[in-house]
């Protein structure tokens, strides 16, 4: 039911030799850059200097120092400094690709997890890609439609990297048409995972295939994707001490999709099936699973609308059957509420239930044109949105080894649900105000069903963020939020020792000097019922593509989110620093 | 395998030394807002520069830099001919809110969806929002990550630069 | 063309579908896990999985390398590989088993004579396997974590089995527990290296039966040194199996990668 990181006892073990696979694909990578270096020697037509081709990248590095404090719950960090460092080495001639990622954790930042512990090569991979083919061989990052069935990524943020390790190929046999396949073993930590993971993708855009919709206003590309992993049988008891489950090793999952347009309106939906594929965060149960993901929009200049509805009902789906937590995971299910990015918008964030969870989301944008009414000198912005999410009705009908539970037709408990109305408004050519109400309805079973049976939480949420551009060269930024919460703290009771509850204020000044410095200082302060004082103070220069940011403060402790995926960040108090350069 | 290592990290580093600017990735799949998929190769301004500006929906400000430059756009074209294209990095989350976005914000821009950040991976950016300038060879030739106000100003005099390097050259 | 791959890639990777009332397959005797206490001297054995077939005509001269081994530490369990070399000859006794196939499928063998020591599966001995002999000697000096040791006792074809356990140094990991049951002197036909066939070809150690799940019952304990358990479960022999000749093996493997930690064997019949 969590969506939240937190590592199977004893998984570890379970990843095999990832290492001696590595070894081989890594020594495949080598001769693979050599043949680059060679091919670009002898081509005269695509030579540039001796060896041609380009080399980008990044680099970044975050470090952190962190003190005792027992009042937010910041523990000592022995090490003193703590530090996750990458670069990114990117080699393109041509056709032909070439990359490498060397990280190091040592040690990792408060929240990472320990396994991140260690440095060296972390994705390597070469391709060759033109218009009609492409083939990468190595680590890789793949989507099928919105990533339901699959989707690797990474976010270096959330300490997140599912990448493949393998092969993937796709050809266009003609345009509009795209047919992708894949197979490879998923990154873990620093090792790979077990499981094989293979899947095959097509698309056809209709507008490019038929010659008749070639100048239609109607607009249709239809896709539909396969995924099967494999993974070795293991002991897994059922609730009888003779028997054991029955594994379905080979685990499949399809989806349908298509994305439609005409004028102004715009229809997105796909569709997800997932064969029995009990795992220990469906506690071992065979029931199917599936989603549905519909997005309807209407736009036109100035005026946007927007409804989404999704469900899901037991769509996890990992390389590790064993694996609780974010690691592994072969599809991406992200959460249908806003992406919020105030403080205190995200302070309660909601997490996708990947056993499942059904829910609504409405988006309306309106531009109340300069000279009107309510558009003034300048426009207004109005930004109105509100979700809604709900758990499914189900019976429950075993345990480990059955069906699990059915599916009744009506609404689950509630989750979460928010309404926000945004409201820009430029006052003068210097200075621009936007203000936010939000009301947030959090069921802290999301969090893990350690909370389960704890009272919904009700905020409202007020903001208003003002910009004010003194001249050519300052700019001021001063931002004011506002939490009311009837959330309450009590340490004796452990189901209200969440350290955020309560009424909060916060205020937060930036300063812009010109293009390269800013300095920020902000506080956040529980007054009612909470406990902590967040001090921050913030200092960054950029140049280029360079970024230097110095922080100093306290953190609170909670969950880190984007998009849905959230990672349970310790309380820290220190310095934070981080530079990043690309290429 | 260390040793091979470093050899071919001074090897490709070597190489630098002697190549020209990079040029844009140019076959990753990128999509259009009506959800046709492209190459990345579509990117190009006959022979005038391209502002590339790697952007979410979520992303105060990105949404800042575009909603500036919104209004210098037509006066941009007429003085240099530059093209924006302003490319969302918004997951399967948001993307379905790119489109109503641009719209609704009245964005003049070419936009596309880069849905898993291949592009931008690509590219060797980290975070939005990330601006890149191309010449008019398509090379990237200048660029820089976040925004600040004002910032619009520097972008507008790298692509004036361009210019006069080019009519300097003839 | 694309579709008829597209479809082809679609068929390769299928996704199995168990009907329900299989969810849940016989995972053999139950363990019951208490305190208990050590009945020998602690020692470390070596368990050793050979692979095997009546078709096989170089199995014989693996079984020749391993009967130079005279050590009572070294458990043998012979497991009928299920296809090819591994099929029995027209009339004679079929020594295949559903835990031999299991097993047999995990290490992927392909061809026998194909042997393992502990389970470590990436090290195979194939054909004669006279370099397994010193492997083994090394394995059986290697620091002893767990000692345990095996008792059976029998009523007919109804056996009591004890397991008596003991961490001599901490071991946190998961373990688990695997009996299986054997037996020698059987007679039966096997392909010599010479291209003959032994009508009477002494076969020994052959695995009969899995007693426990395949990959063993979990053993309920905290790892800690020191820490004894003793484990008992209760089977029926079958018919078709000589008790006298029959013996009980057991061991100790760890539950994610099943490398075997030790083992043990005793005679299912009593002494006495």
């Amino acid at each position: 039911m969590k969506n939240i990181q937190k590592t199977a006892a004893g998984s570890r073990d379970r990843v095999a030799n990832g290492y001696r696979l590595s070894a081989i694909g890594y020594r495949l990578f080598c001769v693979g850059l050599i043949f680059i270096f060679q091919f670009s020697f002898f081509s005269p037509t695509k030579a540039q200097g001796i060896l041609g081709g380009h080399v980008t990248g990044n680099v970044q590095l975050d470090g952190q120092m962190s003190h005792a404090d027992s009042v937010i719950g910041a523990d000592d960090v022995p090490e003193k400094l703590l530090m996750n460092a990458r670069a990114d080495i990117l080699y393109s001639n041509g056709d032909f690709n070439a990359g490498l990622r060397l990280e190091m954790y040592q040690n990792p930042l408060l929240g990472f997890d320990a396994q991140w512990k260690g440095s060296g090569v972390a994705n390597y991979y070469v391709s060759y890609k033109t218009e009609k083919f492409g083939i990468t061989a190595g680590h890789f990052y793949e989507q099928f439609g919105s990533g339901m069935i699959l989707r690797t990524y990474e976010d270096r943020y959330l300490g997140l990297d599912n990448a493949l390790f393998g092969v993937n190929v796709y050809v266009r046999p003609v345009e509009g048409v795209t047919i992708k396949a894949l197979a490879g073993r998923q990154r873990y930590y620093w090792e790979m995972a077990e499981g094989l993971v293979r899947g095959v993708d097509g698309e056809v855009n209709l507008n490019s295939v038929l010659s008749f919709m070639k100048e239609s206003k109607f607009r249709a590309t239809l896709g539909a994707g396969f995924v099967s992993k494999y993974e070795e049988d293991e002991l897994i008891p059922s609730e009888d001490p003779t028997m054991r489950l029955n594994l379905p090793l080979n685990v499949g999952a399809a989806s349908f999709r298509a994305d439609l347009g005409y004028g102004n309106w715009s229809l997105q939906a796909e569709y997800a099936h997932k064969g029995q594929d009990p795992w220990i965060d469906n506690k071992y149960v065979y029931h199917e699973g599936n989603a549905l993901l519909l997005n309807l929009n209407y736009s036109q200049r100035g005026f946007s609308a927007g409804i989404q509805a999704k469900r899901i009902d037991n769509m996890g789906y990992k390389s590790m059957r064993s694996l609780s937590g974010e690691m592994l995971y072969i599809n991406y299910l992200p959460a249908i509420t806003k992406n919020h990015t105030y403080a205190f918008l995200t302070m309660y964030p909601y997490a996708t239930q990947v056993n499942g969870e059904q829910g609504l989301q409405a988006d309306v944008m309106y531009k109340f044109k300069k000279g009107t009414l309510l558009g003034g000198e300048y426009g207004t912005d109005l930004h109105l949105n509100g979700s809604l999410v709900a758990g499914l009705d189900t019976t429950i009908t075993g345990g480990a080894g059955t069906e699990g539970y059915t599916v009744n037709g009506g609404l689950g408990e509630t989750l979460y649900g928010d309404v926000s109305l945004e409201i820009a408004k430029k006052l003068s050519k210097a200075v621009k105000l936007t203000v936010t109400y939000a009301y947030q309805v959090f069921n802290p079973v999301v969090e893990g069903e350690g909370h389960k049976g704890l009272p919904l939480i009700h905020n409202h949420v007020a903001i208003a963020d003002l910009s004010w551009k003194l001249n050519k060269k300052h700019s001021l930024r001063f931002e004011a939020e506002w939490l009311c919460s009837d959330s309450y703290y009590d340490e004796s009771d452990d189901h209200h020792s969440d350290r955020r509850a309560g009424d909060w204020l916060m205020g937060l000044v930036e300063w812009n000097i010109g293009t390269h410095w800013f300095i920020s200082l902000s506080d956040q302060v529980p007054y009612n019922d909470g406990i902590g004082n967040y001090y921050n103070l913030s200092v960054g220069y950029t140049h280029g593509a360079t970024r230097f940011q110095l922080g100093y403060g306290k953190q609170r402790e909670g969950l880190l989110c984007i998009g849905g995926i959230c990672r349970q960040v310790p309380a820290s108090n220190g310095l934070t620093f981080s530079l990043t350069t690309s290429f | 395998m260390k040793r091979i290592l470093i050899t071919l990290i001074a090897l490709v580093l070597g190489g630098v030394a002697w190549s020209q600017n990079a040029k844009m990735p140019q076959n990753i799949t990128i999509k259009t807002l009506d959800g046709e998929s492209v190459q990345s190769s579509v990117i190009q301004n006959d022979g005038k520069p391209v502002i590339i500006s790697f952007w979410a929906t979520w992303c105060k400000p990105c949404n800042r830099e575009l909603n500036t430059i919104k209004d210098l756009y037509e006066e941009w074209q007429e003085e240099t001919g530059v093209k924006i294209v302003a490319i969302s990095i918004d997951d399967a989350r948001t993307v379905a809110r790119v489109k109503p976005h641009v719209e609704g914000n009245d964005w003049p821009y070419e936009v596309y969806i880069d849905q898993n950040s291949d592009l931008k991976r690509a590219m060797g950016a980290i975070s939005v929002p990330h601006t890149f300038i191309l010449n008019g060879e398509g090379e990237i030739v200048w660029q820089h990550n976040g925004y600040q106000d004002g910032g619009e100003e520097e972008v507008i005099e790298v692509v004036r630069g361009l210019l006069k390097e080019k009519t300097e050259d003839k | 063309m694309g579709l008829i791959g597209f479809v082809g890639l679609m068929g390769l990777c299928g996704c199995d579908k168990i009907e329900e009332g299989e969810y849940t397959v016989y995972d053999g005797a139950a363990v019951t896990w208490t305190s208990g206490t050590l009945t020998e001297t602690p020692v470390q054995r070596v368990f050793v999985e050979k692979f095997t077939g009546p078709k096989c005509s170089n199995c014989p001269l693996a079984d020749e390398t391993l009967a130079t081994i005279n050590d009572e530490r070294v458990v043998i369990v012979s497991i009928n590989h299920p296809t090819g070399q591994g099929l029995p000859f027209p009339g004679e006794p079929d020594l295949r088993t559903e835990g031999g196939n299991k097993w047999d499928a995990w290490y992927g063998i392909n061809a026998i004579p194909s042997a393992f020591i502990n389970r470590e599966k990436s090290v195979r001995y194939q054909g004669s396997m006279t370099n397994i002999v010193s492997a083994i000697n090394q394995a059986l000096n290697k620091p002893l974590i767990l000692a345990l040791d095996v008792h059976a006792e029998n009523e007919l074809t109804d056996v009591h089995v004890t397991v008596n356990l003991k961490f001599i140094q901490r071991y946190t990991k998961p373990i688990t527990l695997t009996a299986a049951l054997i037996e020698d002197s059987l007679a039966y036909k096997q392909l010599l290296p010479d291209g003959n066939i032994d009508e009477q070809y002494m076969h020994n150690h052959m695995l009969r039966k899995v007693i426990t799940g395949f990959w063993g019952s979990e053993i309920d304990c905290t790892g800690n040194a020191d820490e004894s358990r003793q484990g008992t479960f209760d089977f029926n022999v079958g018919e078709d199996i000589h008790l006298e000749n029959s013996h009980i093996v057991v061991f100790v493997s760890d539950k994610a990668s099943r490398s075997v930690i030790n083992c043990a064997s005793c005679r299912v019949m009593n002494e006495e």
